[in-house]
């Protein structure tokens, strides 16, 4: 907000606050098909709560509430996760021209791209549920005797383990924490509460990590590290 | 704080070009308009209205986007 808040200034951004807003209300109106069903009603909820953080963003800008308006922002962002939880919805089964370009590319062909980086967006649609129950389990690295290199230990009641490369299951250079499903940014988020190297408690570096999947079958997982980019591919130890 | 509007209205320009990309289906090859333009829409007339088609569902679906972020730019434009 400037400094000098001008009240035509405040007028002119609600009028086209209150404009947006009345484009949301539309999609309630919507008579849609049966067979996307599920994927209007994530376009409802999306809506709303752009509707909600516009209302907010309104009133915080009539008062002049800095962290108001700070608020508001946040809440605009959870409702952007939820407009491209639908939108993921959408392209899962439809293919569509994206918009900015001239029409010719569409999101089946983004998915071709994103195959052969081992990228499946839907397939992470498909099999993982709400609550992420499917992610629990060893994950690791197959070695060349065929057996599995366990990495990471998500347990069914929320635990979390870390661990280096054949390390499992001694815990002396391990990471000890929780972890957590966002289906609506189809993310894993890891706490990590306590750090072990050399079997001494050290100084927890990274206390939250938030892996972005990229594909899942059940038995194969791919995931990438938000704030590093790093890529994991791991398989399931049965 | 006016750099954090500003912040936070790029981020919905980008998710309004994101919801966009809903746009008319590949095999559509129908150009229908939306007849929702205007913002004083009834609730329930509207409701009275045969239920779309996957084709049609998805044009509203990229008419109203274009309309947000058509408000956006304009939004965008006062800061």
């Amino acid at each position: 907000m400037p400094e000098k808040v001008d009240k035509a200034w405040i007028d002119l951004n609600i009028k086209h606050i209150d404009r947006i807003k009345s484009v949301t209300s539309k999609y309630a109106l919507l008579n849609a098909p049966e067979e996307m069903d599920q994927i209007h009603a994530a376009y409802i909820e999306s809506a709303n709560m752009f509707s909600t953080s516009l209302t907010s963003m309104a009133d915080a800008l009539t008062s002049g509430d800095n962290a108001a308006l700070q608020n508001s922002y946040t809440d605009l962002l959870r409702a952007q996760d939820y407009w491209n939880y639908a939108y993921a919805l959408l392209q899962s089964v439809a293919d569509v021209p994206l918009n900015g370009g001239d029409g010719t590319i569409t999101s089946d062909d983004l998915k071709s791209l994103d195959k052969k980086a081992g990228i499946d967006r839907d397939s992470v649609l498909n099999n993982i549920s709400k609550d992420g129950r499917e992610l629990a389990g060893e994950w690791g690295k197959r070695k060349a005797d065929g057996s599995i290199d366990v990495i990471v230990v998500f347990r069914e009641d929320g635990a979390y383990e870390g661990y280096g490369s054949n390390e499992y299951p001694n815990k002396d250079d391990a990471m000890i924490g929780t972890w957590s499903y966002d289906y609506i940014t189809r993310s894993l988020n890891i706490v990590n509460d306590t750090v072990y190297s050399s079997g001494v408690e050290v100084d927890v570096v990274r206390p939250s990590m938030t892996m972005e999947i990229q594909s899942f079958n059940g038995s194969e997982i791919q995931m990438m590290d938000v704030d590093s980019l790093n890529t994991f591919k791991y398989e399931k130890n049965n | 704080m006016k750099i954090l509007f500003k912040v936070m209205i790029l981020v919905v320009l980008t998710m309004v070009l994101l919801a966009g990309c809903a746009g008319i289906a590949k095999d559509s090859g129908v150009n229908q308009k939306s007849k929702d333009s205007e913002v004083s829409l009834n609730l329930a007339e509207e409701k009275e209205t045969p239920q779309l088609t996957k084709i049609e569902y998805i044009e509203k679906l990229n008419d109203y986007s274009k309309e947000m972020e058509q408000e956006f730019n304009l939004l965008e434009r006062f800061l």
